[in-house]
This record gives C-alpha cells, structure tokens and sequence, in this order.
C-alpha cells in the first residue's frame, strides 16, 4: 500500500526530498554564517580591545604596553588564542585579506616605534578598514542568507504547485471516473450493487435496482433486511447459505448457479401507480475471481416476469396441445364405424342447431324456448361422446352448453349474444366432420399390425377435408409422432376393439348407438362418469336387443338410457362410504329392463339402489328456482314434487359439470316419452331404490 | 484421473460413465447407495465423484460428509434432481464443488466436469 503510493507520486516525493535537503543546507549554511559572524563580532570586539588596551593604558608603563599591544595585533594577524573582557577566550584564525594584513602590520610598526601620533592615525585607519571589510563580509552573508531563503521558498513553491496540479488533475480524474460510473450505472439494465461479508450493501448500485422494485430506496443497509419482506424465511435463510458458499470460496460458482434460492423468485414489489404487483426477479450473486482478497459479491438482478409468464404460457399451450393428442387418442378406443355413426349424428344435429339459431327472432321468451332446446340437443349429443369415451367431443360439448347457460342467465338474450354460439358451433362441426374424414384410417391405424415404420406413411396418406382441416395438421403431426411411440400399447388395445361387422361406406346412416354396442357403451358410460363421481357402480341389462333396428324409436330409447343411466349414477347412487354406513354393499347397482308388453308397447325400466328421491333438496331448489314459495314447499306432498325434476334447468346440484347438474336430462327424458307418445312413471323409496319406468306404443 | 459414479439408476450410473469415460478420466467403479459408496470409496480412491442426493440406505449428503471425512481432497458433483433447494445448499455445505441438475445433456456433465477438475492439478 505504502510503497504502490510512493511509485504512484515519485515526483511529489522527490520534490519534498529536495525540499528536505534545502531546508538542512540552509540551516548548515546558516549555522556557518552565523558562526562567522560571531567571530567577526569576536574580531571587532578584539580590535576595540586593541584600542581599549591602548586606551586604557595611557600613562602605564609603556614598555608593557606595547608588548601587548603587539602580541594583541599578532594574535589579529596570524590566529591564536585570544582573550577578552568581552567574553571567553577563544581562537582567532589568520586574517588572509590583504588590506588588513597591510593595515594591522602599519599599526605593528607604529607601536615597535612606540610613535604615538603615527600608531593612532594606523589604527584608526585600521580600524575603518576592519568595519568597512566587516561590513562587506557581512553583506556578502546576507546575500548568500537570501539566497539559500528564496531557493527554500522557491522549492517548497514548487512542491505546493505540483501538490496543487496533482490533486487538480485527480480530481480531474476521479470526476471523469464517477461521471462514466454514473453512465454506465444508469445505463444497464440489471440492478447492480455489491454485498460485503457483512451483508451489507455496497454505496454505489445501477439506476435499475429502484426502478425494479419500484422504491428509490429499495436496497440499503443490511441485504437481508432488505429482502425480509419480499421473500419467504425459508428462502432467505437458504440466500444466506448459498451467499455464505461463494465467500468461502471452494464451490465452483459456475457449477451452483441452479441451487441459487433467489432464481426467479416472485417478490411483491410497488409499480408506477404506487399499488403492489407480483414479479419475477432473478437474482445472480457473483464473487469476483480476479481480486484476491474478496471482500464483496456483486449481486445482479433483473426482471424476468416476462419471460417467466411466457414460458408457462408455452407450456400451457403444450401442455393443451398434449390433452388434444390425447383426446385423438381417445378416438382410436372406439371402432370406426361407431365413431363414423357418432360424427355423422353429431354433424346432423348441430346443423338443426344452426338452423335453430339461424332463425331471426329476437324476442327474448321464444330466444329462451330456443335455447333450451339447442341445449337438450347438445346434451343428448354429449351423453352419446360420454357413453363411446369419446373426451374430444364431451368437453366441447360441455363448453358449448356452459355458454348456454351463461346466456339463459342473462336479463335479456337478443341475436348478438347467440353469436358465439354459431362461432363455436361451426368449430365443432369442423372438428367433427374432420374426425368423421379420419375415421376410415384410423381403421387402418389400428385394425391391422402395422410395422411401425409403416404407421407414418399410413398416416401420411390421409386425406382430410373439412374447413377448418389445416389447422388441425400440426395436430395430427403430433398425433403421429404420439401414436408412433403408442404403437406398442395400440397392439396391447387391439384385443379391446371390436372386429367391425359393418362397412365404413354402409354405416352412415345407422344410428348413434347402434344395438350391439349399446350395452357396451353404457357401460362404458357408467364407468367414466363413475369414476369422474368416486363412486363404485355395476350395470346389468337386460332386452337390449329390441333396439337392434335403427328405427326413430330404437334410437331414442337409447339416448334415453344414456341420460337415465347418467342420472342414477350421478343423483342416484350413494359415495361407497355412505353406502356401507348404511349397510349396503359398497358398490352400487343399475339395473335396465327393456321389455315387449303384451299390449304391443315396449317397457323400459331404469332402476338403481341408490338413495332414493331427495324429496328435501327438491324442495329446496324448487324455492330457489321460484317454482315454490317456502310455504308452499312445506304443505306441498312428496308425491307432488315429482314433477318439478322434469322441469328444464332444474338440478339439485348447484354446480354444473361434465356429468350433471344442467337439469336437462330428465327434461330429455320427459320431451321424447311425449313425443313418442308414451307414459313415464317414477318410482322412489327414501336410502333404497329410484325407478323409472317407460312405457312406449311400437309402431304399427 | 480417476473418478467415480453413485447413483441409484443404473441408466444414470451406465449414462455418466460412458459420457465420462475417455482419455482424461478412469472410471473406477460405481455404486447405488450411499453404504455402497463410502466402502468403495475408501478402496478406489477417486480423485473425482458424481453424487446423486436421493439414494436408498444412505442419502447423498450423508454420503459427501463421510466422503469428506475420510478424504477432503476428493472433488464431489452432485448430479441430481433439484427437488429442493435445501438438500442441494446442504450437500454444497458438506463438500460439494457443484451442483447438475438432471435431466442432463453429455455437454452439460461434461462442461461441468471440466470446471470441476480445472484447477486441480
């Protein structure tokens, strides 16, 4: 430190050295002056004791006078001991000037002469040439005494200077330094500043660290303080250790980046209004390796909320994607030409639906009316999806009808608001009619065992008509990707699927639920909305095989279980726990009876062992829905509620989902038995059974 | 240089030693929990372990801080899931040079190996 700082400022130090050096030479310089000086005073004094002696011994003896006076001028001239009544004796060198030397021995002569007149005029000679020599010395000491005095003050003048110019051009320096640190400090985009092994945060930090956090002074004093209230306690104290890890030094900083607590970490922080938002922030702490003694860690944060939110929008979006896949994967359970059947019903009725909308007419009662029915078309559809596990379609459907819904609940519907209806509703079609163009091929996608390096070029070859069909490439790019890697599970499947009995071309027109699989399919139905419910439910049927033509009536009837099979196991059937505090076996049971009567009607008897008629909860929703005053509700009997879960939009259940809770099923139910011209009876006893039983005239 | 792989997965442990395995580095020996480990530890001397953290018998950390107690000069990469932070600082605690998150790419564990045996001869 000492010596970098004496190599920095050579030139001051050698400056101040010299100044040293002057100052110790005029103080030499001056001890000598001062020295000769005295001894010049030492000479006067001497030479006025020459005269003094001469004086003083007027009338003495004259012959000891002059011996002293003699030996006083000799000791003047050649140096000697001399001493005085003025002060100490002391040595007296030779004078060397030759006036002096002239004038002491005129004086020397005039007293061997004994000649008094002569040694008078000699020594007041002598005595005007000693004060005028003196004098001139004495000049001549002032002037060497000036000198050394102006070199002093021109040097320490010089020392000032250059200390001036110095500390002038640091400041110089240093000015422009912070100016550029102020530059680039304002100028990056992550917040900067140092922490010390203290925690404490360091003077300087980039402009970006208050606009960050929204608070000029965000990050002062103690990091950690700082931080209490952003993160969590767990979080800071894991900052600590991994803070702590980078002072010690040995971990590899490179190889920790990813333990960093603070990486993306989501802080509360004030925004420009003043009011508090969530961000996220990323902290990277770094030790410096250059600097030995490492004292500091400069800690570099950003704000990476947008890139956060858009890499969950991706995988979001991927994450759809992959449900989509699945979805199409969900096609390939069921056989071809059920799902030709399927699209072909689903693409007829949603063109009545469009139709239906299609229909000018703004008045809000007959908008209702016409809702309600797009609805139970819709739902009669999404129970056909639920029965073949067929999710694609369920989960449309279910959105199309919560947009139902959410319109039936408005104040007043008018033609603008079905708009998004028709928008969604051509989707579905183009979806629909997709799969209906697909269908054939997945036949052959799953139908024979095809090498897997055949399956792309089989797939390859698919033609797809449809409007909406090239969007859905990407998809089925995936799809083949997926299907690729399923191969293996699609052998497994193969036993599952069905042999098709009946040519893709000729099924078209058959029925949804064509009479071999209905059975199958509902008991499909039960064990997907079972399992969606947590409940454990077995199905028989039985008779099944009257539906076996595709006539109006068979198909209805079909559509008809499916909505009271749905029924039992949503409302009908009690969780497994209930059940077996009740003592009943855990899993529940649906029993179908489809029966030719001898008065050529046919019966169908829905009948689960379930709880019963929930004769309180309709009640209830029925005050709820306005069909009852309370008072009403308490006098009116059981038996005459009955008609109130046939209403349209009655459900006990007060949340809507993929199963139930519309109350539109029963409404279905009670639509096609008066439309067929048929009777309905329901029958219930409280924690033991729900029966449905229809009656419907065959056809002449 | 002599290194060593404990991992649980035989995948893993298979995966590291043929990416590793090369001029520069000896594979030694390998081990699936953390008992296994320290013994073999203690008999194969590497100079260089990969580490999982979450091994059945003996966690990772406690493998690192036995390691380190027998050996302190051995370089240890933790080469695991980040399932929490916490485990991970402690192993780092413990000895660890470095932490790799699995899933892993062969350039990943190998830049990683680099920077843990840079300064080391």
């Amino acid at each position: 430190m000492i010596k970098n700082g004496l190599i920095r400022h050579k030139v001051m130090v050698a400056l101040m050295a010299l100044l040293l050096l002057a100052i110790v030479c005029a103080l030499i310089v001056n001890n000598h002056l001062d020295k000769n000086i005295i001894q010049r005073d030492y000479f006067s004094a001497s030479r006025t004791e020459v005269l003094g002696v001469a004086l003083d011994r007027v009338g003495a003896n004259q012959q000891e006078l002059q011996v002293e006076i003699l030996e006083h001028l000799n000791v003047l001239l050649n140096g000697g001991q001399l001493s005085s009544s003025y002060g100490p004796s002391w040595y007296k060198p030779a004078v060397t000037d030759e006036r002096i030397i002239a004038s002491i021995l005129s004086v020397t002569k005039a007293a061997q002469q004994a000649d008094g007149q002569a040694f008078e005029l000699a020594y007041r000679d002598f005595n005007k040439l000693s004060t005028q020599i003196n004098f001139e010395e004495l000049r001549q000491y002032e002037l060497i005494r000036s000198t050394v005095l102006v070199l002093i003050v021109l040097s320490l003048l010089a020392v000032l200077g250059s200390f001036l110019l110095r500390l002038w051009r640091s400041d110089e320096h240093v000015e422009l330094m912070q100016s550029e640190n102020n530059q680039i400090l304002s100028a990056v985009e992550n917040g900067l500043f140092l922490i010390d092994r203290q925690y404490r945060i360091g003077a300087q930090k980039s402009h970006a660290v208050s606009s960050i956090f929204g608070e000029e002074d965000a990050m002062e004093g103690d990091f950690f303080k700082a931080m209490s209230r952003r993160v969590s306690k767990e979080n800071l104290a894991l900052t600590r250790d991994y803070i702590d890890l980078l002072f010690e030094g040995r971990v590899l900083q490179e190889l920790i980046q990813d333990v960093n607590p603070l990486r993306e970490v989501e802080v509360e922080v004030v925004n420009e209004a003043g009011g508090n938002i969530r961000k996220f922030l990323n902290f990277n702490f770094s030790r410096n390796e250059r600097i030995e003694e490492n004292d500091t860690i400069l800690a570099s944060v950003s704000d990476v909320t947008n890139e956060v939110l858009l890499r969950r929008e991706l995988e979001k979006t991927k994450e759809h994607q992959k449900e989509r896949i699945n979805l199409f994967i969900g096609l390939l359970h069921v056989t071809p030409e059920k799902l030709v059947s399927f699209c072909d019903d689903t693409i007829q009725e949603m063109r009545s639906i469009n139709q239906i909308l299609a229909n000018e007419d703004l008045e809000d009662s007959r908008m209702r009316n016409k809702l309600n029915d797009i609805f139970r078309r819709a739902h009669r559809v999404k129970g056909d999806a639920t029965a073949l596990g067929l999710s694609l379609f369920e989960s449309s459907l279910h959105r199309f009808e919560s947009k139902i819904e959410k319109l039936l609940k408005m104040k007043s519907i008018d033609g603008r608001n079905v708009l998004e209806l028709t928008v969604q509703l051509k989707e579905m079609v183009g979806e629909t009619e997709m799969v209906r163009s697909i269908a054939p091929q997945l036949k052959a996608l799953v139908g024979s065992s095809v090498p897997e390096s055949e399956v792309s070029s089989e797939l390859n070859d698919i033609s797809l008509s449809g409007s909406d069909v090239t969007e859905l490439q990407p998809v089925l790019a995936e799809l083949q990707e997926v299907v690729r890697e399923l191969q293996p599970e699609i052998r497994e499947l193969q036993p599952e699927i069905e042999e098709p009995k009946l040519n893709v071309e000729t099924c078209t027109n058959i029925g949804v639920l064509p009479f071999e699989g209905l059975k199958a399919d509902l008991q499909n139905l039960v064990s997907v909305v079972s399992k969606r419910q947590g409940k454990d439910v077995q199905l028989t049927a039985k008779g099944l095989m009257l539906l076996k033509d595709d006539s109006d009536l068979s198909k209805s009837l079909g559509s008809v279980c499916v909505q009271l099979v749905r029924n039992s196991v949503v409302h009908g059937i009690e969780p497994a726990d209930q059940r077996l505090e009740n003592n009943k076996p855990s899993s529940g049971l649906i029993g179908i009876n489809l029966r030719q009567t001898n008065d050529n009607c046919i019966e169908l008897i829905v009948r689960d062992d379930g709880q019963g008629l929930q004769y309180n909860a309709i009640r209830e929703r029925a005050i709820k829905s306005n069909l009852l005053s309370p008072e009403q509700a308490e006098s009116i009997q059981d038996i005459a509620l009955l008609k109130y879960i046939f209403v349209p939009g009655f459900s006990s259940l007060d949340e809507a989902n993929l199963d139930a809770g519309r109350g539109i099923g029963l409404d279905f139910v009670r639509k096609e038995v008066k439309r067929l011209d048929g009777k309905l009876v329901v029958n219930s006893k409280a924690g033991a059974f729900t029966k449905f039983v229809l009656t419907l005239p065959l056809a002449a | 240089m002599k290194f060593m792989v404990v991992d649980d997965s035989m995948i893993i442990r298979e995966q590291i030693e043929n990416i590793l395995e090369g001029s520069r580095f000896d594979f030694v020996g390998s081990a699936k929990n953390g008992l296994e480990a320290v013994n073999e530890f203690k008999l194969l001397r590497p100079q260089i372990v990969t580490m999982d953290l979450t091994m059945p018998r003996m966690d990772g950390t406690e493998t690192i801080r036995r390691m380190m107690a027998y050996d302190e000069s051995v370089r240890i990469l933790v080469v695991s899931a980040l399932k929490d932070k916490a485990t991970a600082l402690r192993a780092l605690k413990l000895g660890a040079y470095g932490f790799l998150p699995k899933p892993f790419t062969t350039q990943e564990l190998r830049i990683a190996i680099e920077r843990l045996v840079a300064n080391m001869e």
